[in-house]
């Protein structure tokens, strides 16, 4: 009987290596392509408020207060207006999303790592 | 081995601390082993229903209460898969049968067709051998070198012939 228990401990093991590896792999991959994704769609917002001179309004700051105080909506609305605002929802998006993804894998990182734990220790002795 | 209620074992598997699953089997697997063997009496079949229970069992332990006993939840799943098992059997079975009553059908015709075929004259039998070979009256008449007519007179003869001796 001990070997037959051995057996399905073996199928058991079996299943939950594949299980977590696959699992691993697939939420580093959904991080690493979330995060990448948001750092480009800031880039390319970057390189366009660059192109279109837009961020040169925010030069009005370093003058005196009461300069700022005067035109500070002003300011805002030419720059809302000129910001390519596709692009921004998708950053903030991605961002959000690639936020999320981490925060739940340090969430189960701890039921992850008894996981791998258990695995690692049961092939060692297998 | 230290004793552990099922409840402890559950949170600890639903921590992530799989090891605990062995509690289960070493403490499960003859019982199960045991009821399963009484109702399928080959060896190989009650392994293979146990081992698939626990996997399924571990399965769904994401979802399973703790404040419930988890022998009953097996018992379960093991009668499921017996019925699974069952099911199968019956499903191979019928039609093996269902094959061989039809393999000895055919032959037991085929036997027949080819007595009434000996009764035939040889030019019919030819014509019919041909026919059944799978060719045109113009390529049996070519063949037999005879004419079309002629062919379709002989194999028409050579069916009335068959047919005649197989109703009486």
């Amino acid at each position: 009987m001990k070997k037959f228990e051995k057996k399905i401990l073996k199928g058991i093991y079996t299943f939950e290596t594949k299980q977590t590896l696959l699992q691993l792999i697939l939420r580093l991959l959904a991080i690493v392509s979330f995060s990448l994704g948001g750092v480009m769609w800031i880039y390319i917002i970057i390189q366009k408020l660059i192109y279109q001179e837009t961020l040169d309004l925010f030069e009005i700051f370093k003058e005196d207060l009461l300069i700022i105080r005067e035109n500070f909506w002003e300011v805002i609305g030419i720059f809302s207006e000129e910001a390519p605002v596709i692009e921004i929802l998708l950053a903030i998006c991605t961002v959000i999303l690639s936020i999320f993804l981490i925060l739940n894998f340090i969430q189960n990182f701890a039921k992850v790592k008894h996981k791998l734990d258990s695995i690692i220790r049961f092939w060692l002795n297998h | 081995m230290q004793v552990f209620s099922d409840k402890e074992i559950l949170a600890r598997i639903k921590k992530g601390e799989i090891d605990y699953f062995t509690y289960f089997v070493k403490k499960y697997t003859t019982q199960i082993y045991n009821f399963t063997f009484k109702k399928i009496k080959k060896k190989e079949d009650v392994e293979d229903i146990v081992q698939v229970s626990f996997l399924h069992l571990y399965k769904a332990i994401g979802r399973l209460d703790e404040k419930k006993p988890v022998l009953p939840y097996l018992y379960q799943i093991v009668r499921n898969e017996m019925k699974m098992f069952w099911r199968r059997q019956k499903a191979t079975i019928p039609l093996d049968e269902k094959i061989a009553a039809e393999e000895k059908q055919e032959s037991l015709d085929s036997e027949l067709i080819q007595k009434q075929l000996e009764s035939l004259p040889h030019e019919q039998k030819k014509a019919v051998n041909l026919v059944s070979e799978g060719y045109s009256y113009k390529e049996i008449a070519k063949f037999l070198d005879r004419p079309l007519n002629t062919i379709r007179t002989l194999i028409r003869r050579a069916r009335l012939k068959l047919n005649k001796s197989r109703n009486t």
